[in-house]
């Protein structure tokens, strides 16, 4: 409020003010960001990737030529054909339609973990960067523990520990991710806070969870926005992985890891079964890859062009 | 330096009692008695009585905190105690098993790291010809695959179709040393992809930063060659970010590990960390995440003392 009321009285007293507000820079700025991006056929073809992997996961059941779950015995382990494209599993599932419906599961996983990782860990990351001293050594011993651990061990730890499941894989990959996010955040948020404008809310009052939220967070959010889409991948991937140890998603839920386990076991005879969903992690992996890193291109022009 | 040195290995050792108590809590934290995972399926042939005297022998009727000390003191002593699966002390089993992990390891962190930095090089130099184009789409795709996906597939093609190598297995180098080698060489080339991927990338995109920067602007203008400038001044500067990588990638060639180990059922801790969860044999999970802790907070010790080595700034500001 003591903000807001400094800011008119500064636009009315102090002429410079107004005239920099009449410059719009918001949007050259979004149109700078797209011109870069677009210009990066990579990402350009990432989006396309990460777009159609979101309208298969919410269009599933209108794609997917058959039900998922169906069993049918009579029909177990066909070969490629016309009407299953990729066949059937040891069950008689149309593994086209497990391999469409593995795509919501991937998403749903990814984007709920890397979401809930990326709260905790920004969050942490605020704190330990705004107060430093004893607050931001303890929080970041705590991350070097957990970054002591490889995350997918980790993952697998928590999960088998909590007892599979999509919840429970969710929470076990966020804790996973917590650290990247942590660290990134506090390197943010240290650098941010040397601003003449952070100091400026100081010294009107503004309390310390209110220059953090409202001035430091939105300024240090962009190199966060961008290890978020990477880490969609690559949590995709360690879904996967949990899942192909059977402490992730398991059958009879379509998940695109387990279907890789089950199939292993058929691999001379049916080697579509394990081989197909491994293109589409593939795919899926690498279209969040190549989107982040034209976002990261986008958002920090030093970098363009680098990676 | 030394002052260097010393706060990293204090910083070293506060990180691992933070992940000991990790692993500590990873047990007690599980839902229903701890002595199930001391007792294993036993758990429930024992009687109330029974159960109360077990735990009063094991020291579960003590304070959390007291149960960790006592815990981390057998710890101190080389006590992990003992698999609820094989009946078998934990250490006897890691001793076994790193020796089989390491010997794949190694392997992968040097083939990767060669040739991540060598492609990585041959891009960043070449940028914007074919062989830039082609090695960064290859490692654009390297880092999507998961491993134990290459390895299938590699299985497939390899010991199926073709019949070159083994399908799976492990033999020591000692028994027959051809055979240990074919049976290498799926395991440590799926170990190796995701790195190899990721340092090319790193290398190249260090490299083409260092090659902005004045210094190198200097050194075209004093005359040096192509040679000179890229071995002596881009490679050794570009390489800090690039040995971040590398420590990061002990990491992952664990993680990788359970995996890969899975698939071409190999003997060493990954596998038996998959097993161990696979059977709630709980002491062993923590045994193996323990010395995977221990590895990687050495690992990094190691990459901060490279660090200072590269890079002078840092040795002069401990001065």
């Amino acid at each position: 409020m003591i903000w807001r009321t400094a800011e008119k009285r500064m636009t009315s007293t102090v002429e410079y003010v107004a005239t920099i507000e009449e410059v719009p820079p918001r949007r050259s700025e979004w149109r700078r960001l797209v011109r870069v991006f677009w210009r990066r056929k990579l990402a350009v073809v990432g989006l396309v990737i990460v777009l159609a992997l979101i309208v298969v996961a919410i269009f599933g059941p209108l794609i997917a030529p058959y039900d998922p779950y169906k069993t049918n015995i009579g029909n177990k382990l066909a070969p490629p054909s016309s009407e299953h494209w990729f066949g059937t599993d040891a069950v008689g599932r149309d593994t086209l339609s497990r391999v469409v419906y593995g795509a919501r599961t991937s998403l749903v996983v990814a984007l709920g973990a890397v979401l809930l990782g990326a709260v905790i860990g920004q969050l942490l990351g605020l704190l330990a960067g705004f107060f430093g001293g004893w607050v931001s050594h303890v929080i970041m011993r705590l991350i070097d523990a957990l970054m002591s651990i490889p995350m997918i061990v980790l993952a697998l730890v928590i999960s088998s520990v909590l007892g599979g499941g999509i919840k429970n894989v969710i929470i076990a990959l966020a804790i996973g991710g917590i650290p990247g996010q942590c660290r990134m955040m506090c390197a943010q948020t240290m650098s941010v806070k040397e601003n003449d404008y952070v100091l400026a809310g100081r010294t009107m009052g503004v309390s310390n969870w209110r220059i953090m939220l409202r001035h430091i967070y939105p300024n240090a959010f962009a190199p966060c926005l961008v290890i978020m889409t990477v880490s969609l991948g690559a949590t995709i991937l360690a879904e996967a992985g949990l899942s192909f140890l059977g402490a992730g998603i398991n059958a009879p839920a379509a998940a695109w890891g387990s279907m890789i386990k089950d199939g292993y076991k058929y691999l001379l005879t049916n080697p579509v079964l394990s081989i197909a969903p491994g293109v589409f992690i593939m795919l899926a992996v690498f279209g969040f890859n190549m989107f982040g890193d034209g976002l990261r291109d986008a958002l920090d022009p030093r970098l363009r062009g680098t990676l | 330096m030394t002052t260097y040195i010393i706060r990293r290995l204090l910083l070293g050792i506060v990180v691992l009692i933070v992940a000991s108590i990790f692993v500590f809590l990873m047990v007690h934290v599980l839902p229903g008695d701890p002595l199930w995972v001391v007792l294993g399926e036993n758990y429930i042939n024992y009687s109330q009585e029974e159960l109360d005297e077990l735990r009063h022998v094991y020291g579960l009727d003590k304070p959390l905190i007291g149960q960790y000390f006592d815990w981390l003191g057998s710890l101190l002593k080389g006590d992990l105690g003992e698999s609820i699966v094989y009946q078998v002390p934990v250490i006897d089993l890691l001793k076994r098993r790193l020796p089989v992990t390491l010997n794949l390891a190694v392997l992968a962190l040097l083939i990767s790291t060669i040739c991540g930095l060598g492609l990585g090089v041959i891009a960043a130099i070449r940028r914007g010809k074919w062989s830039d184009t082609v090695v960064s789409v290859g490692a654009n795709l390297g880092i999507t695959l998961p491993n134990f996906w290459v390895g299938i597939v590699f299985i497939y093609i390899f010991a199926y179709k073709l019949g070159w190598l083994p399908t799976y297995g492990y033999t020591s180098p000692f028994d027959d040393f051809v055979t240990h080698l074919k049976m290498l060489i799926g395991p440590v080339l799926c170990l190796s992809v995701f790195g190899m991927a990721a340092q090319t990338r790193q290398t190249r995109s260090s490299m083409l930063e260092v090659a902005h920067q004045d210094y190198i602007r200097t050194a075209w203008s004093k005359g040096l060659t192509e040679r000179v400038i890229v071995i002596r001044h881009m490679v050794k500067n570009g390489l800090i970010p690039v040995v971040t990588t590398m420590g990061m990638q002990v990491s992952f060639m664990f993680g990788g590990a359970v995996l890969v180990e899975t698939v071409f059922n190999i003997p060493g801790i990954g596998r038996m960390m998959a097993d161990g969860i696979g059977m709630r044999d709980y002491p062993v999970v923590q045994g193996g995440v323990l010395l995977m802790a221990v590895v990687i907070v050495l690992t990094n010790l190691v990459v901060d003392m490279a660090y200072a080595w590269l890079d002078p700034r840092i040795r002069y500001s401990y001065r």
